[in-house]
């Protein structure tokens, strides 16, 4: 049996009232992530996803509940929340933004150093992880302000990436990027998974890139978790998703609508090949009814 | 928190003090400023604290916004007030501790400068709860513009405090993303000694001025697009009118500084 | 009689400096003419010049070669700069960098001040042009408390109250949620359908482009395809050859006939895939 990686009893966060910010609280969250799993989060802005990664790695305190890392309470030991942020690694929306130092390499090796590696530990991490975001090592000695914009991107990645984590969570990894910076970084992200067997997090927008790498889908809505299972499952309750503000992805609708037109057809539809071969038995086979 | 401050937060209304025109608001603002340094003694400072409590109810904004303001400057107003006591001698000796010895003057005066910071911040509180900021810089604008005779550009100081204003709120959000975002990396902003701590904002203010920098590019960018040259030509949607109720509320005011100063001759300058 | 917008054979390059050590072409010798009242999406991945392009519009920047026209106008003309710039608002990416007040309806205002407009006839336009983007009740709001989408809807406003022909908005959804994009897109077309502006909209998601009237493709600064939407997503070997997305339902349905199946190229959404499959099954029936 699998060991649980990450796991939130009842979690809750609400924020004091009065503060004037757009608050998205969690309520009752009940969570096991199992190691390996590459996760999609979805939900709407002010869904509470955001509020929920922030406590995987201790930005955020729940006002109840726990949260456990490999079976121990993060918060255990309150010295020590440090130690959990080198082991669940977020890099948040836009992580450009926090490039800062005078190179790549020294950028990339922010987060190591302040896990207090020896140089030659530092050293390899960061040679290994800029292959991981598709660079090499000509960018080390370059600023990080004169890349391009899809390059910062995956540089701000890699420092995430080199502390190595046993989970990464990455919010909205391909917001503004465009169609082919963000298939760059789909398959990175997959890549990265593959060959590091760690766990990943993946909070997004978009349906079809949800559909196309998660081994499983996280959606939250209105502060509560609704639902945590299997691409197929999730997306199968097409009808309560729309409730809830969200899509699916374009392909799976049209094998609802027309399953829901009493045909007989397959619905955990994601890729094109599938689709096409789905409704070619359809029309060809004629096994309508 | 960061977000506690309250520069330039308007509180919605439309109270007397809210349709009042910005410029007389000034106005009464700077006299009364004057009024609290003026007063000598008791008497006249419970007199400009009528007109402070009087304002803040013909306002309608609820005292806690008020306690709210006060919060930040709490440190300032104990220092200096202890500065005060252990400083100002003369008076009864209350307590002596070999080299410092407190009296009662010393406590008087600590009091009282506490009480009239207070009723500082909380005049300008006023002020600023009360009118919207572009109103706000606009009756500078209008205020300072004899100035211009000395070709100072009041126009473009007035701009500057009214996009000020509107990046605080901004900024504030961004150095809390960004440092969540460095902690996640391990930053640590809470430990070490004092100067690790400044190191430790290096990560922070660094991409903090990166994208101020960019923010101002971008927003110059737009301003010309929409046609932004400058004062000259400019026309306001918002016009100020004085009305009777401005020049009453201004006499008012003048009555209690006339007041104030004649407090202080018959009943004797305690400070 | 010359079209509402017109380029003609224009070039443009950036400076050269440190960043830019080759001065480039990233406009090539691009004729192109934009009607009044259309609704154009410029599509091109980043860096394709597509931003020099909306620049060019409103006489940001000026052509090296070549000349580019407004109205009629030539936006190398320095006295008809802000007639230009009045004619051609823009809107762009970042909805927090181009909101200047700290309540909407004084953003809003902002151009029309900068006009020199009556300050009662700026009342009207800034009420006016806050009802139109649906932004009306947030009028006393502080831009930093509303969402992404309805700040990007404050900054359509501002530019409407000053009353242009057209709307030039560079990337105006990438930096939104799903929920904000449509907002956005939802306003934009109307402004379109109702009024009659004429709008230019820069973007690289291809959904979008699809709801315009016409589509142009850019790729290293040349226009690489031209024309309604459904002539333009045909050629998706193109548009995946520069990088960019094509419509899912396009592209089933261009595999569908290569297996033989009898159906038109230019399906572009599931809603036209979905009846024509239906269409096909009762036919066989």
């Amino acid at each position: 049996m699998s060991i649980s990686i990450l796991e939130t009893k009842n979690l809750t966060h609400i924020y004091s009232k009065g503060t004037t910010s757009q608050v998205d609280a969690i309520r009752d969250v009940n969570l096991k992530i199992e190691k390996g799993e590459l996760v999609g989060i979805i939900g709407h802005t002010g869904s509470g996803k955001s509020t929920l990664i922030q406590h995987f790695n201790g930005l955020l305190k729940g006002t109840s509940g726990t949260v456990l890392l490999d079976g121990k309470d993060i918060w255990e030991d309150k010295s020590k929340i440090r130690n959990v942020r080198f082991r669940v690694g977020i890099c948040f929306q836009y992580p450009e933004y926090q490039l800062f130092e005078e190179t790549v390499y020294k950028d990339i090796a922010f987060g190591p150093s302040n896990m207090k590696l020896s140089k030659d530990e530092i050293d390899r991490r960061v040679r290994n992880v800029i292959k991981f975001v598709g660079l090499d090592e000509s960018y080390f000695e370059k600023s990080p302000f004169d890349l391009s914009g899809g390059e910062k991107r995956r540089v701000a990645i890699a420092g995430v990436m080199a502390m190595e984590p046993d989970v990464l969570i990455l919010d909205e990894p391909c917001a503004g990027l465009d169609p082919k910076g963000r298939d760059t970084v789909l398959s990175l992200i997959s890549q990265y998974r593959k060959s590091t067997g760690s766990t990943v997090l993946v909070v997004s927008h978009s349906m079809e890139d949800i559909s196309k790498i998660a081994t499983r889908v996280l959606v939250m809505n209105e502060s509560k978790l609704a639902y945590y299972d299997t691409v197929d499952a999730v997306f199968s309750h097409s009808e309560e998703l729309k409730s809830m503000g969200l899509n699916i992805p374009a392909l799976t609708s049209l094998f609802l609508r027309l399953k829901e037109k009493g045909y007989n057809v397959n619905t955990n539809i994601y890729t094109l090949e599938k689709a096409r071969d789905e409704l070619l038995t359809l029309l060809k086979g004629g096994k309508s009814e | 928190m960061i977000s506690d401050i309250t520069i330039g937060q308007y509180y919605k209304g439309d109270s007397f003090v809210h349709k009042m025109d910005p410029r007389i608001k000034i106005l009464i603002t700077v006299i009364f400023i004057v009024m609290i340094f003026m007063c000598k003694n008791f008497l006249s400072l419970l007199l400009a604290g009528i007109f402070l409590v009087a304002s803040i109810f013909a306002s309608r904004v609820p005292f806690r916004m008020f306690f709210k303001s006060l919060k930040p400057i709490v440190p300032i107003v104990i220092f200096t007030a202890v500065i005060n006591i252990f400083y100002i001698g003369g008076g009864k000796e209350l307590l002596s501790l070999g080299f410092v010895s407190i009296t009662s003057k010393g406590v008087f005066t600590a009091v009282f400068m506490a009480v009239r910071i207070v009723l500082l911040i909380m005049s300008s509180s006023i002020l600023t709860y009360t009118t919207v900021p572009t109103m706000l810089t606009d009756a500078i604008e209008r205020l300072l513009s004899p100035l211009k005779i000395f070709h100072i550009q009041v126009h473009t100081l007035a701009m500057m405090m009214t996009l000020a204003l509107r990046f605080i709120p901004t900024l504030i959000e961004e150095i809390e993303r960004i440092m969540n975002a460095q902690k996640a990396r391990g930053a640590d902003f809470e430990n070490g000694s004092l100067t690790d701590r400044a190191k430790a904002l290096v990560p922070v203010l660094i991409p903090l001025f990166v994208s101020a920098f960019r923010r101002a590019y971008e927003l110059a960018f737009a301003m010309n697009c929409r046609c932004y040259t400058g004062g000259a030509g400019r026309t306001r949607m918002k016009q100020m009118k004085l009305h009777i109720s401005d020049f009453a509320a201004l006499f008012v005011f003048a009555a209690g500084f006339v007041g104030i100063i004649l407090i202080n001759k018959f009943f004797g300058v305690v400070i | 009689m010359k079209s509402y917008i017109e380029f003609e054979d224009v070039s443009f390059a950036y400076d050269e400096g440190e960043d830019n050590p080759v001065a480039e072409n990233v406009i090539e010798n691009m004729n192109l003419k934009i009607e009044k009242g259309d609704f154009v999406a410029v599509l091109g991945h980043n860096g394709c010049g597509k931003s020099t392009l909306a620049k060019l519009c409103n006489a940001i920047l000026v052509p090296q070669q070549g000349k580019v026209y407004i109205d009629g106008t030539d936006t190398a003309d320095e006295d008809k700069l802000y007639d230009i710039r009045q004619k051609v608002g823009m809107v762009f990416q970042n909805p927090d960098n181009q909101i200047v007040a700290t309540i909407v309806e004084d953003d809003v205002a902002f151009g029309p001040e900068n006009l020199g407009v009556e300050p009662a006839e700026i009342r009207r336009r800034v009420d006016e042009a806050l009802k139109n983007v649906g932004m009306y009740e947030f009028r006393t709001f502080e831009p930093h408390k509303l969402s992404g989408g309805q700040k990007q809807r404050v900054a359509i406003a501002g530019i409407i109250a000053m009353k242009p022909d057209c709307i030039v908005l560079d990337e105006p959804t990438a930096m939104l949620d799903p929920r904000g994009r449509r907002e956005v897109m939802d306003t934009v077309k109307r402004l379109n359908e109702e009024y009659g502006i004429t709008v230019i909209f820069i973007t690289h998601y291809m959904d979008e482009a699809v709801k315009a009237k016409r589509v142009i493709v850019m790729d290293k600064g040349k226009i690489v395809l031209d024309g309604k939407p459904k002539e333009v997503f045909v050629n998706i070997d193109t548009l995946k050859e520069i990088g960019l997305d094509v419509p899912e339902a396009t592209e089933l349905t261009r595999m569908l006939i290569e297996k033989g199946v009898n159906m038109p190229v230019d399906i572009l959404d599931v809603d036209e895939l979905f009846s024509y499959i239906i269409k096909l099954t009762e036919e066989k029936n």
